[in-house]
């Protein structure tokens, strides 16, 4: 009997292995892997270069807004004002909303204040040029123009009959195409996000510390697993698919849809299936409040001025969380939906994680809250002699631990799942195709 | 009587279109054997090489390399066999070098160097400037050539060529002649399919014709010696699925 002509040297790893490095030098040797390497390296640097821009403006906001509100405390009301967050220049989130001045008075509520200008309102108009965006809108696309062919170009090249004709099996080639054609989007994204953050670790304004580092390794993280479920899903239709071509409208189609198409429609169901409260009914329900609560204060006659501000606060403190649980709901249904699509989950893992994300806002809501409350009565007494000191606003960034629990270790899973079952997914629909 | 290396046991494939391809053909090819498959274009030559390759399902029968069911133990039996397709096609941006060193170490062959992949390449006639040369600018018959040394490289008992000479220029031709005679002197089993009769009954130890997914003759080295095979051909081709009268 001859012997074999492979010797088991080479056992099923180490085919994985040859497929692999041969897919990446394949991916190297291309135009596409070029041009998508230098649109990558264009946009990470117009991004830390923006990004930058707008949070150091938002910073001098920021620090003048402060000076302003140690300055005038009392004169009326008091003023909060939060402080941008560093990560927000890697997904800026509702990072508007949340950093700006807030002015408390004793019975007009919690105001954001007037006097800010937000900074970069161009960014409400076009989407900003974040780390988040890229990963999501870019490189998945990225991941699926290295995909789409993976395998209806090999049949239409006659290579995958040439490859099936050695002694590996399909799941071994379908595993060595996957994870070169990966390495081959995420190691030169990697490079260039590093680069990307070295460049801004080095400025003074952004000392990132050591628990920014472990957040930002978290979102890459993510982004291995947001990227390896694209590329997965490209390998997936590109094996299903009897051409390159068709499996290339195919994704398109799907990247649409994953990309912008679900995220907007869950958000539309969301506010159809639990409407939230509209801001000028609040609005209106406050008015009333205070105006009753005033007349009764007169009719009354006591010229109890303290009473009548408590009850204008308790009833304004019912109203507001009345617009809370309802807001809350909107937006729990909403992340439920939006959710189906990966795009949406990363984009709530990574503001989450930034401090930008939907979470930090209600947070931001209870602490203008309480900060309200515990001033109350130095508010209410302010022409008073020895009136009580003003207490500080504070709204810390949260804790890691709290930011998981909160609904990023969902976020996680989700991302981690869909991955692992496209992976399958493109490796089992691989095992059934007909390589001439 | 020794082991045959490739091995037809009543091959019978139907595509799902009910298409009988492959009619219950049989044939055995030894060690230092060639046998060559004639038949029109949709004979059914292909269909069967394909099922070797369990690239496709048999409907009913056996391929077997080596004592190995092909389509039971694919990985088993590929370690046996080489392959050249009909139309050889490889990876567009490697040079001919990158080709051979990606489907070498593929059949396990880690060790060979360049200098190894030169001699190959020369070997079966390609022309030294075109070892690092990018395959996408190869004409066919280049490409045909590198076909043949990945197929050498993997140093496989048994060789599977489907039309190998379909693209060459006379000259490679005859240089491919040559190579066959050297492999089969090596003592591979070589299956190949050709329309080539006159080479196929100069090298052939024996010929196979196939008519509509039949094998409807076979002969043998020594009983074609005094036989015209091209007049034997177009009688077959002439004459319906049985023999000529
Ligand atoms: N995938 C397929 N599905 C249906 N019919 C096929 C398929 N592949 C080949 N055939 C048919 O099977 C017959 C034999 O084809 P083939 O083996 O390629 O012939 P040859 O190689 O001898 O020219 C032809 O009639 C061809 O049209
Ligand atoms: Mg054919």
């Amino acid at each position: 009997m001859p012997s074999p002509s492979a010797k088991s040297v080479s056992g099923p790893t180490g085919l994985i292995g040859i497929i692999a490095r041969k897919e990446i030098l394949d991916h190297l040797l291309s135009l596409k892997f070029h041009v998508c390497v230098a649109a990558m390296a264009v946009l990470l640097g117009l991004s830390a270069f923006v990004m930058y821009r707008d949070y150091q403006s938002r910073m001098e906001t920021y620090s003048s807004m402060r000076e302003r509100a140690k300055l005038r405390a009392g004169e009326s009301g008091l003023m909060a004002v939060v402080e941008p967050r560093r990560l927000s220049v890697f997904a800026k989130g509702l990072d508007e909303n949340l950093d700006r001045g807030y002015t408390v008075r004793a019975y007009d509520g919690i105001q954001p204040h007037e006097w800010q200008t937000p900074v970069a309102r161009i960014f409400s108009l076009f989407a900003p040029p974040d780390l988040l965006y890229i990963v999501k809108a870019l490189l998945s696309l990225i991941a699926l123009l290295f995909a789409y062919d993976a395998v209806s170009g090999e049949k239409e090249s006659g290579t995958l009959k040439m490859v099936l004709s050695g002694s590996l099996s399909r799941g071994e080639f379908a595993a060595g195409k996957l994870l070169g054609g990966l390495a081959a989007v995420l190691l030169p994204f990697f490079a260039l996000w590093v680069a990307m953050l070295i460049a801004l670790a080095t400025r003074p304004l952004l000392a990132f510390t050591a628990a920014d580092f472990a957040r930002l390794g978290l979102m890459f993280l993510a982004t291995v697993l947001y990227i390896s479920a694209f590329f997965s899903l490209g390998v997936l239709v590109s094996a299903w698919s009897r051409t390159s071509a068709a499996a290339l409208v195919i994704l398109l189609f799907f990247w649409a849809a994953i990309v912008f198409a679900v995220p907007s429609v869950g958000n539309l169901i969301a506010e159809r299936v639990s409407p939230p409260p509209s801001a000028e009914t609040q609005e209106l329900l406050r008015r009333q409040a205070f105006v009753k609560n005033r007349f009764i204060a007169i009719q009354s006659q006591s010229r109890d001025r303290q009473g009548s501000f408590e009850a204008f606060n308790s009833d304004y403190d019912r109203l507001v969380e009345d617009y809370r649980v309802r807001l809350d709901a909107t937006i729990a249904t909403s992340k439920n939906l939006c959710r189906l699509s990966p795009a949406a989950t990363l984009t709530y893992f990574f503001t989450d994680l930034a401090g930008t994300g939907l979470s930090e806002q209600r947070r931001l809501g209870l602490a203008l809250m309480k900060f309200k409350s515990h001033n109350m009565w130095a508010l209410t007494h302010q022409t008073v002699r020895d009136a009580p000191a003003y207490s500080a606003f504070e709204f810390p960034p949260m804790r890691l631990p709290e930011v998981f629990q909160r609904g990023a270790l969902t976020d996680l899973v989700i991302l981690a799942v869909t991955c692992a079952a496209l992976f399958m997914g493109a490796v089992f629909t691989f095992l059934k195709v007909d390589p001439r | 009587m020794p082991e045959p290396m490739i091995q037809a046991i009543k091959l019978t494939k139907r595509y799902e279109d009910g298409l009988l391809a492959l009619d219950h053909v049989s044939y055995d090819i030894f060690p230092g054997e060639v046998f060559c498959l004639l038949g029109a274009n949709g004979a059914g030559k292909t269909t069967a090489i394909n099922l070797f390759l369990d690239f496709i399902p048999p409907t009913e029968g056996e391929a077997r390399i080596n004592g190995i069911n092909c389509h039971q133990n694919p990985l088993d039996a590929k370690r046996y066999v080489a392959y050249v397709s009909e139309n050889v096609m490889l990876y567009g941006n490697f040079t001919a070098r990158q080709n051979l060193d990606f489907f070498a170490k593929l059949g396990g062959k880690a060790t060979l160097t360049k200098k190894d992949y030169y001699r190959v390449m020369g070997e079966v006639g390609l022309e030294e400037k075109a070892f690092e040369q990018r395959v996408k600018e190869f004409s066919k018959g280049m490409r045909q050539k590198l076909g043949i040394a990945i197929a050498m490289v993997k140093d496989a008992p048994a060789i599977l060529l489907d039309e190998p000479t379909s693209g060459l220029d006379p000259k490679a031709g005859a240089e491919f002649l040559e190579l066959l005679k050297r492999l089969k002197k090596q003592g591979k089993a070589i299956l190949m399919s050709t329309h080539d009769i006159f080479r196929s009954k100069e090298i052939a130890d024996r010929v196979g014709i196939m008519k509509e997914g039949k094998l409807v003759m076979q002969r043998t080295r020594e009983e074609l010696a005094h036989e015209d095979l091209q007049k034997l051909y177009l009688d077959y081709m002439e004459a319906g699925v049985t023999a000529p009268v």
